[in-house]
Order: structure tokens, then sequence, then C-alpha cells
């Protein structure tokens, strides 16, 4: 930096005109960094390496891929398009009917969690305390939040509910605070200036403006319970990863297959019109 | 020498941008091209670097038909010919003197370009064509850090770095304020003057075309229809370009 | 109808055809156009999806209330973390890194050229791109957890599974986030690149690599603090590093050792997370 901004008053201070050679000599010198940063990546990588060893496949590894393989141009269409209720369009149901109430239940949840959290709103060190939390509930892995709730309400499609909700806290009210942070305080000068009381500006300063990203947070968190939904299965908390599970473990390619195909069509269905109105509400509908 | 004979360009949607356009510049001339937006300033200058195509006629550039050029004969040819864009085109996340090395890569084998590895003779080039634009201090500098007439020098730095005998402008200064515009013409001037490089600019500001260079083309709907000395044009010349009776105005499908 | 300039203002819609905008005429006989609400219909939706998902999912919040201290109590053993059990998190704990350490790397290597090839910008063939970015979209369907799972059945249990599930995942999300930046870069300077006689490849490596490269180590690194959190979970399935301890105190109810895991993890994430946002504002 120094060497910088001495080539920038070079004129000022010397009271003659710069050279090109006292330019390049006074040149930034940043191969050093980029050396550094790139053998810090390759000792990095050579660490993690280290531990991780190709040990071949298993005895059944190469039936186990023909297998999945097959599954999936082959899927068991009775179970694809059945009605019953170990069907995939029941489990489906089942795994955005989860997703909708946990993500619903923790959008609501984070609003206090994001409020109180927010540096221009609460006093410096509240705030920090309420993300550190927000930050511990991000950090506890969603499966571990379905096994310890699971003690709660036993396994179920409740059990996913319970745990997407609190899941969902931590990042919607990540996303939450950062529009809070960026709320537009000339508005609620304006409406002081008319004589609006601190209930009236919160009406019609405050949520008018976080509607619109609080919405689209939602949304956006949806896409992504949608998909933790089917994790969450794995443990017990109902949708269609339980029954995923089984039928790989037990090696029912066909049913395999049609398990993927639902997940896969319902996932890209549910991300087309996620982002298609998400992206409204950014335009303006 | 740049001499277009007859030279016709349609655009694949079907609009005729020049109409049979017959000109001579000189090595050394200092030209403005003045006209309406859509009247064929752009297309010109992009026929004679090839960014366009010409559809008929002939554009020869020192006696080298410029359309029979194919592959590395183009961009050998390319090397010869500068351009300066309105909105800059430098990467701005680079430093100035980075974006004027640039200049030197269709030179270099590909490990340097690879690895962006620049002898020490380049980068003094380099910093000797900053200096020639009198932005030597800001070499190490950022470009997004730059004012609007500093990327704009940093722009002709980089043009001046690839030792050309043309420069092409199109509308170097309509981004920049009153001001800094003028610094910038007197830039082109200089370099005009000092290099003997042949300058051919588009613009739309008439008193700084009348006041800097030395021939102004006036083009309206693909033709030209004024030609000559920039001291000898008169104000009804340049109404027949702005607004002559045969003129387009929007709407009627030019 | 009266007022055409109104009437051209947005695009009719089925909904706008069944409600019809209401006509206000002011007193000095100029016309607006209201556009029926939305949100009744919105909110109408709502309650009807949420009526049905808990008849679906059969949640009820009284067996939650009641059975709430039950958590409590969970949660209290769990924030009285059992630090003798420390020195048998830390292997795992550091094998959990070393899986998301290459699988990003591996993940985000093989991202860079799709997610170019991805790119309308750069790709002229509309049929290349739209090829890769449904087989990227296919590939970010699959939970990172089925992966590790047919990987584990595949390669055996043990960190590799987990590494090549993570680069799967990585490679997914990294690619879509790419392509949806290199889509906005400044295309002047390769224009610029071309006029002055540079070839593509020259052109693209000097002008659009530089504005790329930022964008591309910022999402990296993004990329590799949500992996480490999630291949804490992976070696449930068998994949390796801390999910198979944290699996096997649940399964012997050892809560205080789950503390003990669950603070080293918090630990480890909190600190990637923060020297990660610190460099991707350095980055910006």
């Amino acid at each position: 930096m120094a060497k910088k901004i001495q080539l920038e008053n070079f004129e000022q201070t010397f009271d003659r005109k710069l050279t090109a050679a006292e330019a390049y000599a006074a040149r930034p010198r940043k191969w050093m960094l980029y050396t550094l940063i790139v053998l810090i990546i390759a000792v990095l990588v050579g660490w993690s390496s280290s531990d991780v060893h190709f040990t071949g496949l298993t005895v059944t590894g190469t039936e186990v891929a023909k297998g999945v393989l097959h599954g999936v141009f082959h899927p068991d269409t009775g179970l694809l398009f059945g009605t019953g209720d170990t069907d995939v369009p029941y489990l489906l149901m089942q795994t955005v009917a989860i997703a909708v109430l946990g993500t619903l239940c923790g959008a609501i949840l984070a609003i206090p969690f994001a409020f109180l959290a927010s540096t221009n709103i609460m006093p410096k060190p509240v705030a920090y305390v309420f993300r550190l939390l927000i930050l511990m509930i991000r950090t506890i892995p969603s499966l571990v939040w379905a096994l310890m709730w699971i003690r709660v309400t036993g396994p179920g499609a409740a059990c996913g509910v319970i745990t997407q909700s609190v899941c969902s806290i931590g990042m919607i009210s990540k996303m939450y605070i950062t529009a809070i942070e960026d709320l537009d305080t000339h508005i609620l000068e304006s409406l002081d200036a008319m004589g609006c009381n601190a209930f009236e500006k919160i009406r019609y300063g405050v949520i008018p403006q976080l509607t619109a990203s609080f919405i689209s947070t939602t949304i956006y968190r949806f896409d992504i319970n949608l998909k933790d939904a089917t994790t969450l299965g794995i443990v017990g908390a109902g949708g269609i990863g339980a029954s995923l599970v089984q039928c790989l473990n037990s090696r029912r390619w066909a049913m395999v297959g049609a398990f993927v195909w639902g997940l896969m069509v319902l996932a890209l269905i549910i991300e087309f019109v996620s982002t298609r109105i998400r992206r409204k509400l950014a335009h303006g509908a | 020498m740049i001499e277009f004979k007859d030279v016709y360009k349609t655009y694949p949607n079907g609009f005729t941008a020049l109409k049979g356009i017959n000109l001579q510049i000189e090595q050394g001339e200092f030209v403005a091209i003045i006209g309406l937006s859509g009247a064929g300033k752009s297309t010109i200058l992009r026929c004679i670097n090839r960014m366009h195509d010409v559809t008929e006629g002939t554009l020869t550039v020192d006696d080298v038909d410029v359309s029979t050029l194919r592959g590395r004969e183009l961009r050998r040819y390319r090397r010869k010919v500068g351009m300066i864009f309105q909105s800059f085109n430098l990467v701005s996340r680079s430093t100035a003197i980075k974006n004027v090395l640039t200049a030197d890569v269709p030179d270099m084998n590909f490990f340097r370009v690879l690895f962006g590895i620049f002898t020490k003779e380049q980068k003094m080039r380099a910093l000797e064509s900053l200096d020639k634009v009198g932005i030597l201090d800001k070499a190490y500098t950022r470009c997004d850090q730059l004012s609007g007439g500093q990327q704009q020098r940093v722009a002709l730095a980089r043009t001046l770095n690839q030792n050309p005998k043309i420069i092409l402008a199109d509308e170097p200064v309509a981004s920049l304020d009153p001001i800094t515009a003028k610094q910038v013409m007197e830039d082109f001037v200089r370099i005009n003057r000092d290099y003997n490089i042949s300058i051919l600019l588009n613009i739309h500001h008439v008193d700084l075309a009348l006041k800097y260079c030395d021939r102004v083309i006036g083009i309206r709907a693909g033709e030209i229809v004024f030609d000559g000395p920039a001291s000898t044009i008169t104000q009804e010349q340049i109404d027949e370009v702005y607004n002559g009776t045969k003129a387009p105005t929007m709407g009627d499908g030019e | 109808m009266d007022n055409e300039n109104t009437a051209v203002l947005y695009k009719e819609t089925l909904y706008d055809k069944i409600f019809r905008p209401q006509i206000i005429t002011l007193e000095n006989g100029h016309t607006v156009r209201r556009r029926r609400s939305r949100t009744p219909f919105v909110l109408l939706a709502l309650i009807l999806a949420i009526v049905w998902a808990l008849k679906m999912t059969g949640f009820d919040i009284r067996i939650i209330v009641s059975r709430f201290p039950k958590l409590l109590d969970l949660m209290e053993k769990l924030f009285h973390p059992d630090w003798s059990f420390f020195p048998k998190v830390i292997s795992p704990l550091l094998d959990t890194i070393k899986m998301s350490i290459l699988g990003t790397v591996i993940g985000c290597a093989l991202a860079l050229p799709v997610a170019i090839l991805a790119s309308s910008n750069i790709n002229p063939s509309i049929v290349i791109v739209s090829i890769f970015r449904f087989v990227l979209a296919l590939i970010r369907t699959l939970p990172t957890l089925v992966i590790a799972l047919v990987c584990a059945l595949i390669f055996s249990l043990g960190t590799f599974s987990g590494t090549v599930a993570i680069a799967i995942f990585t490679f997914g999300v990294v690619s879509k986030m790419l392509y949806e930046s290199v889509e906005t870069i400044d295309m002047g300077p390769f224009e610029a690149m071309e006029a002055l006689g540079a070839n593509k490849f020259q052109a693209f490596w000097s002008a659009c690599v530089p504005q790329i490269l930022p964008v591309y180590l910022s999402h990296s690194l993004y990329c590799f603090e949500m992996n480490v959190r999630a291949s804490a979970i992976l070696g449930y399935v068998g994949a390796g590093g801390l999910g198979i301890t944290i699996n096997e105190r649940i399964g012997w109810r050892d809560y205080e050792g789950l503390g003990m895991v669950l603070l080293s993890l918090f630990v480890v994430v909190a600190f990637i997370e923060f020297f990660s946002a610190y460099l991707r504002k350095k980055l910006s």
C-alpha cells in the first residue's frame, strides 16, 4: 500500500514527471501472495487426500451400480403411478405437506429471532447473543434435530414437521436480518414528519418494505426444505426418504427407480415454480 | 490508406446500413464521422476492422482487400487497427497496466497466455503507453477506481500498445462529461500528430468534431451527404445531416 | 377502453378476466383502473394448503406441548457436554473436514468448465446449454444423503464415499451459481480483445476469466461452508466422518457425548464460516 500511495502523489512530492522505469520499480509484487495461496490449497488438498483412500469397489459394488442404473431406466410403474398409502404419489404428497408446514412454522418463528438479532433495532450485545443462538440452531444438522424430536413425537410425519420448523429458523432469520438491516429509514423520517405514531410507522413504513423479501426467502427455503424432507425420512421422520432407503438396502432396484423419478420430477417442478415466483416478487408482479 | 468503393452493408435482419459508400482516407488523417444514431456511423468503423463484413463493394486498407482476410491473417491485420469503445470495454476488476498488457496477448504463446506471464520489456512498453496518455501514476490502480476519462485513457493506452496505424473510435466521448470529453479529444489530437496514426471517430457532438478534427464526414441513412475539411462545413450542411428532408424519423422503418 | 394508456401498462392475465379491474372515476372525469388484489386468492390457497398438510402429516401441536419437557431434558444434557469425550471426537472431525475439502475441490474443479459451457453468453449452441442445464438440475434434485448411501453401497463404507457424495453435490450447486454469474459478466472486453486481433481463446482467457475467477472462488468458499455442515451427517449412512459418532452417541442415548460432538462441530463451523466470510468480502 505504501508504495502505491507514493506513486499516486509522485508529481506533487518531487515536482517532476514520473518515468516508466520508476513506475516499474514501484510495482506491487503480488506473486508471493499468489504462490502462497496456491501452496496453501495444495497442502490442504494433500493433507485431506492422505486419509481418503480408494479401497476399491465392494464385492457387490458393480452389482449395486448396475442395479441402480437398471432401476432408473426400468422403474416400477405400478408404484410410480399407484394411489395407495405406500405408493410414490402419496409419499411425495406427504413430503410436500411436511415441507409446507415446516416452512410456514419456521418462517413465523424466525420473525422474532430476526428482529431481536438486527443491530439497527436492538442494542448490539443483545443482537449478538441472538446471532450466536441462530448460528447454533444452524450448526446442529437437521438429521440430529430429527433424531432428538423423534423422542418427543415418535416416528412419523409430525416429527418431520417440527424438525423442519426449527431447522428453518436458522437460515430464514439470517436472511430476514439482511432485509431488516437494509431498511430504508428515510421513509420513517417522512412518516414522522406527517405525525405518525410508532404503530403507524411500523404498519406503513416497515412492513411494506419487508413483505416481498420475507415471502421470497420463505419460498426459497421451501425449495430447500422439500429436498431436506426426503433426507429426514431416512431416520423415520416421514415422507419418501424412508421407503427409498429401505428399497436401496433390500436391493429392489425397480422400486428405487420409481422413487428417484418421483423425487426428481417433484423437485424440478418445485424449483421451477419457486424461481418464477421469486423472480416476479423481485421485479414487482 | 483506407478506401471504400461502392460499399453496401445489409444486416441479417434485412436492414441496409450502408448504401454505396465511396471514401478515401490517407494515412495520418484525423476524421470525424457525424450523423444520427442508426445512420451507419458504427457500421463504417466496424467494417474497417472486419467486426462486420461488407455485403457488396470493396474495402481496401493499404492495398489489401479486407474481405479476403481469413483467420490468422485477419487477426494479424486487426493488430494494425486499434479500436476504442464508448463503454471503454476494460476488465474493470483488473489494474490499468493489466488491461494495457492484454494488447500483447495475441502475439504470445499458449502457456504465457494461460498463466499471464509478461516479460519486463512488455511491461515497460505498457507503462510507456500509459505515460503517453498521461496516467502513468494510475498504472497499478484497479480500473473500477478510475474516473470515466481515466478509463477511456487506459483504453487508449491499450490501443497504443498494439502499435496501430489506424485507430477507430466508436463514440469515444459519449459517456464522458464535457470537460473530460475535451481532454480525451486533445489526447486524440496529440496522438494523431505525434505518431502519424490515422484516427476515425464517430461523434455526436458536432462542436467537438469541428473544433478538433481535420476532416468531417456527414452520413445520413447510409449515404455520405458531406465530406470535407472541418473549416469549410456550413450550418446548412450540418442541418442536412441531422434533419434534412429525407432524414429518417422514428417509425418509418429505417 | 376509454383510457387506452392504462390498458397497455400491464398484461391482462386470466385472473383479471375473471375479476374485472375496478374503474374509479375522479370528479374531473379522469379514470384510473385498479386491478383486483390477488391477496384473498393467495390467502385462501394457503389456508387450504395448511389444512391439507395438517391432515396429511397428522401434526398435532398438543402432543408437542405435552411432551415438550422431554426435549428440554435432552437439551439440558446437550448443554452439559462430556469433556472427556473430546479426544474421541478429534479423529472423525478431521475426517469430516478432509472429506469436505477434497469433495469441494474436486466438485469445484469439475464445475468450472461445465458452468462455462452452460452459460448462454459464451456458448452459442442453445442445445448444448440446455442439455447441460437439465443435467445439472437433475443432479441437484438428488439428496446428498441418498448419493452418499449409494456410494457407500458401491465403494464400501468410509470417507471415500462421503468425498464422492460431496463432490457430486458441490458440482451441481457451484455449476448453477457460476453459470448464473457468468451470464452477468461484461462482454465488452471480449469484443475489445477480438478487435485487437486476439483469437477466441485468447479473448476469453484475458477478458472473461479475470471477471469469472473471483466469483468462482467466492462461490467455492460458500459451498465449502455448506459442505462442512452437510458432511457431518453423511456418516449416518456409513460415509465416514462425524456422522458415525453422532449416530453412535444417539443410539447409546449418550447425550452428554453428543453435546461434545456438536460443540466441536459448532466451533469448527463458526470458525470456517467467519474465515470464509472474511475471504469472500475481500474477493468482491
